[in-house]
Order: C-alpha cells, then structure tokens, then sequence
C-alpha cells in the first residue's frame, strides 16, 4: 500500500471512528 | 384525531434504529462498486465533501422537522411538512415521501429476499464447489420463476413473500417491541459480522488459498488520492448521489422516526451518531470488505473490468459465494452466513422504515390499529413489488429504481430543504435543531443550511435533467446537447430502449453490433446469444441474450455478423419497454395517485371533525 493511500485512509477512516465511537458512548451515558 | 401512542424505549434505541435505517445495502454493495466505477481515490474527496455538505445539513433538517410535527403528533411526511410549511401546498410534497417509501420497499424486499435465500444456500453448501461462472450463472438463475436451487418451486416468489411477512410481523409489534429490538440486536451483530469480513478480507495474502494479489491492494486503489478528480461533474455527482442513498434521506423515513421523540430530546446529538455511525459501517467497513477480498482473489484489472461489464448489486451475489468457498467448507460457510447474514440486517432495518411513515399515517388519521396498518401495507408492497420479482429481467426492477429510489428523492430533498431553511426560515429552524442540544453545532452549518444545500440540490437536479451523453459535461453548449439516456429527459423520451422500442411486435432487431454465437437451453427457454464487438471489430466480453420459441423465424446463421437494428427473429414479442411502460405510467403513478387521495381524504377528514367540533 503506498503510503499517500495509506495517510489518507488514517485520515479519514480514525476521526470517523472515534467520532462515532464517541458520539455513541456518549448517548449511553445520557441514557443512563 | 391520533390514537396513536407510539413511543421509543430509549435514546439508544432511537439512534440505533435511525443507524439501521441509514445503514443497508447503500453501505456494502453500492458504495465500493460507487468507489470502483468513479476511479477509486478520485471518489473519496467529493463523497467525503458531499457528506459535510449534503449529508450532515439534511440529516439536521429532517431529525428536527420530525420532531417538531411529533409534538403536534403529526408522524407523516405530509402532516409533518404541512405543519412546518403552514400551506397546503407543502402536503402535497410530504405525499412524494410516502410514495418514495412503499415504492422503494416493493423492490427493496426483493433484493432482501435475495440475502435470506444465500445465507440458506451458504448453510445448505449449495455453493460449495461451484466455479466462479456457475456462481455467476446461479444469481442469474435466481431471478427466473421456473428455477429452483431448493427445491422449493417459485423459490424467488417465496423467499419474498417469507421476507414480507417477516417486515409484517415486526411492524404489527410496534416502535418498542419491534423495531427498536430488531436495531438493539441487529445493528451490533452487523458491525461484528462486517469487523469479521473486513479483517480477513484486508489480511488477504497471494497464493493463500489461491489468492492472486493482497487485499490490501485493493484499498491502496481505493484510498490513493486523485485530486484532478475534483473538477470531474460525474465524480461529484455519483458522490452526491451515493450520500443520499446511504443515509436514506429524502424518503421522510427520519423524519416519521423523530417524530416519536419528545419534544426536549436531543436531535442535534443524535444525527451526528447516525450519521456517523453509517459513515463507519460505510467508509470503514463496506469499502473493506468487497474491494478487498475481490481484489484479493481476482486481481485488481479483472475488477475493475467486472465493475464495468456488471456494475449494481449483482456483482456482490455474482462473485462472493465463490471466493468465501476458497477459503474451504468451514470458513466459507462461515463467511457466506456472515456476509449475507450482515447484509440482511442491513436491509429489514432499512425496510422497516420505509413502511413505518405509511403505518403512522394510517393509525393517526384513521385510527388503524398495529397489526390491521402493518397487514394492509404487507398486501399493497405485495401488489407492487411482485412486478419487479416476476419481470425483473424486462427491466421493472430498474424502473422502480430510477424513479422512486432516485429522481423521488432528489426533488422530495430540494424541497425540504427549501422548506427548513427558506420557508420556515433559518433562524426559527436553527433555534429548532438546537433545543435541548447537549452538543454545539458549529455555526457554518447554518450558512451551509442556508446556501450551499439547497444550492447544491438545485444544481445536482438540474444536472440529473440534462446530463449529456455518457456523462462527457464538455459537450455542454448554447447550441445544445444530446441528453444521456440515464437522464431525466432521456428516460421520459425513452432514450436507451435499444432497437426494440415498440410495445409489442412482430419482428426483434439486435441492440449491439456483433455476431450470432449460439443457441443455449436455460431454463426451459431458447436464447440465442449475440456477441457483442466493439468499433475496431472485438469482442469486449458484452453478451446480449434474446429468447427464441419453436413458432418463431430465426433470420441469422451461426457466425453472422449483426448491426444493430438488424433483424434477427421473426414471431410475436412482447418488448420490455411495454413492461417498462408499465412499470412507469401504471405502478408508479397509480401509487402516487393512491397515497395523494389517502392523504386529501383525511385531511378532508379533520377539516368536517374540526368544524363538528366547533
């Protein structure tokens, strides 16, 4: 894998991640 | 007036049943053949741009129209943007979201049958063994009527109907006892089952179980950037296109699901975890696993070559079965379950709200119960998705598509998104989104609300209207352009029927330029296959397939070169632009008729109840 191919990929695919992560973990938390 | 007392079970719940509305076969089949066909890290940047600007702006809106009209206990389209929009006129717009609903689920339950029918065959080992061109050739048998892998007859019809009745009885349990169970379950299983695929299918090495390339091939090709792709108009549209389809907007679908929320819940927070949370399952997941696995087994070139040649969801039913089986029994049995299984899920959540708008409005206005709505929009989905299983060949399937699954939506967006930012004005409609809010939204995305949607939606429609031919924007001119066939005005003038264009005749030409290879049985029918060449006279792997009865006059010899709209049989045909036709003037608009008389009727309805009242 190149490794402009594989910034970009870590570029995009960790915040999505942590956001969704971090948006769920959040709702739970409220829930409870 | 409303009997109807519907309500969530909890926060969680509503955003995972808002995650498996958006997440579905947007997410796993359309998305990684979308990244292929528009030049792999050439589509990121413009999907990714698209999903800030149309996405997130539009997920805003309908979250917070919903739970505007729910306080009202208005939980249809119509009366939720009746309510917003204070006209009649905005009714009339609400009724094009119910439409797009039931007419997107008629055919939606079809490939969804499709899913349960390949985890059986997956458990069942039906696929064991087979090449990649029986794999190929059992989708294409799946569709024909007379065939049966199960031994079940009309296995098509069936698995639809046990599809159906399945939507049915969750939908007649309710929000609580059924939908948000099914997202509670669901939804974490399928991040599990694509966590599963993904992994394996990125760990791919050549020469394990006949692996060609690594998988990691295929991502380098998805995730390399091309920024010349930036000032490509077909890039941004597939983009903009693959945005909507994956966060299921423009049906009324999460403004119906809102409305059930109280009026001090937070939308702000919980359409940035559905958005986000379908954008992980989409970018993460479904860019993984069938680019990677694919790339893994076939080698990048003969994908790409595949992506063009098929292209749509096929491709997925066309190829997996083959290469799970490469991993041996075990493994692939666990694969096919595992990704057939996921992609299931994906699709009874999404279809379960599609039918939930048209239910409310039949408990609210009517006063229907659970089971008697859930029944009732059971049969009218049978009605109207029995056309695309029975003549899915002859292009029924495709025409609910385009229609209800495209153009519906685009126009039901535009407007809404008029509606939230113009007619009910931004400021109202910001002080709306942030009630209750436990996030700060940043304040661009009101100038985005404001401008750059609605400008964006203007433009992607009017782009969708007179796209030029093969998607080349340079022939645009003062002069004029020929439109392309997937246009708008190019399908309403039946551009792209071929050289069969009359409903019914007595004489069939040849669609392609090619020669008359052979004569093949499948399934009880004749078809003469006609090879298709190119202009330098090659043979670029295209087939055209005519069926042929014992009382018609074949008119070409084996070998024959062919142009098309040569004519090559003689007897009595039934085109598919009549099916098309059909599909179009009498199903479509006969549901569009049917929803916007449902609607003035119960408006009609509260008018004399209103006026008993007073």
């Amino acid at each position: 894998m190149s490794t402009s191919a594989l910034i970009l990929m870590i570029a995009i695919q960790l915040p999505v991640t942590i956001l969704a992560i971090y948006f769920v973990t959040k709702i739970i938390k409220e829930d409870r | 007036m409303t009997t109807n007392t519907e309500s969530w079970g909890s926060r969680i719940g509503i955003v995972l049943a808002m995650a498996g509305n958006a997440v579905g076969f947007g997410n796993f089949l359309r998305f990684p053949i979308q990244a292929m066909e528009n030049g792999g890290g050439a589509f990121i940047i413009p999907y990714l741009v698209c999903f800030l600007l149309l996405g997130i702006p539009l997920t805003f809106a309908e979250w917070t129209m919903g739970r505007f009209g729910g306080s009202f206990g208005d939980h249809s389209t119509p009366y939720i943007m009746g309510r917003v929009g204070k006209k009649r006129g905005w009714r009339y717009v609400g009724v094009l979201g119910l439409f797009s609903t039931l007419a997107i689920a008629s055919y939606y339950c079809y490939i969804e049958s499709w899913t349960l029918s390949y985890v059986y065959h997956s458990i069942a080992g039906t696929f064991r063994d087979m090449t990649q061109s029986e794999s190929a050739l059992f989708f294409r048998d799946y569709q024909d009527m007379s065939s049966s892998h199960s031994g079940i007859p009309y296995e098509n019809v069936v698995a639809y109907i046990v599809c159906l009745a399945l939507n049915v009885w969750i939908l007649t349990r309710g929000l609580k006892g059924g939908i948000e169970k099914v997202a509670k379950f669901g939804v974490p299983l399928l991040i599990v089952f694509g966590i599963f695929l993904a992994i394996k299918g990125a760990t791919i090495q050549p020469g394990e179980s006949g692996a060609v390339a690594k998988g990691l091939d295929g991502l380098n090709f998805l995730w390399n950037p091309q920024f010349t792709s930036l000032l490509d108009p077909k890039v941004w549209l597939a983009a903009a296109g693959q945005i909507f389809f994956t966060l299921s907007l423009g049906m009324g679908c999460i403004q119906c699901y809102a409305s059930y929320m109280s009026r001090d819940e937070d939308v702000a927070l919980g359409a940035m975890t559905t958005s986000f949370v379908n954008e992980f399952v989409e970018i993460v997941l479904g860019g993984t696993i069938i680019i990677s696995i694919a790339v893994g087994f076939f080698g990048l070139e003969n994908v790409l070559s595949m992506v063009s040649d098929e292209g749509g969801f096929g491709i997925a039913f066309q190829t997996m079965p083959f290469l799970f089986n490469k991993w041996g029994a075990i493994m692939g049995t666990l694969c096919g379950v595992a990704f057939f299984g996921l992609l299931f899920i994906a699709g009874i959540t999404s279809s379960l709200a599609m039918c939930t708008p048209t239910q409310s409005l039949l408990r609210d206005e009517f006063g229907w119960s659970r089971v008697k709505s859930a029944i009732i929009i059971g049969v009218v989905i049978l009605l109207w998705g029995l056309p695309t299983v029975i003549f899915y060949r002859h292009g029924v399937f495709d025409e609910y598509d385009y229609w209800a699954g495209t153009v519906s939506l685009f126009l039901f967006a535009m407007l809404e998104a008029i509606l939230f930012s113009w007619v009910n004005g931004i400021d109202n409609s910001w002080n709306e989104l942030n009630r209750s809010a436990s996030i700060k939204i940043p304040k661009i995305f009101k100038f985005i609300l404001k401008y750059i949607t609605p400008t964006l939606l203007i433009v992607i429609f009017i782009a969708a209207l007179i796209k030029p031919k093969d998607d080349d924007w340079s022939q645009l001119s003062f002069k004029g352009w020929e439109v392309d066939a997937g246009s708008i005005i190019g399908k309403i003038q039946g551009k792209g029927a071929g050289a069969n264009t009359k409903w019914f005749a007595d004489t069939l030409y040849s669609d392609v330029n090619g020669y008359y290879s052979e004569t093949l049985k499948m399934n009880h029918a004749l078809m003469i296959n006609i090879v298709a060449l190119n202009d330098e006279g090659v043979a670029y792997g295209f087939v055209k397939s005519y069926p042929i009865k014992d009382s018609d006059t074949l008119l070409i010899r084996k070998g024959e070169l062919v142009k098309a709209g040569d004519p090559i049989i003689t007897g009595h045909f039934v085109n598919d632009t009549f099916y098309q036709a059909m599909a179009r003037f009498y199903m479509m608009l006969l549901l569009l008729l049917i929803f916007s008389t449902i609607c003035y009727i119960s408006w009609k309805k509260d008018k004399l109840e209103k006026k008993i009242k007073s």
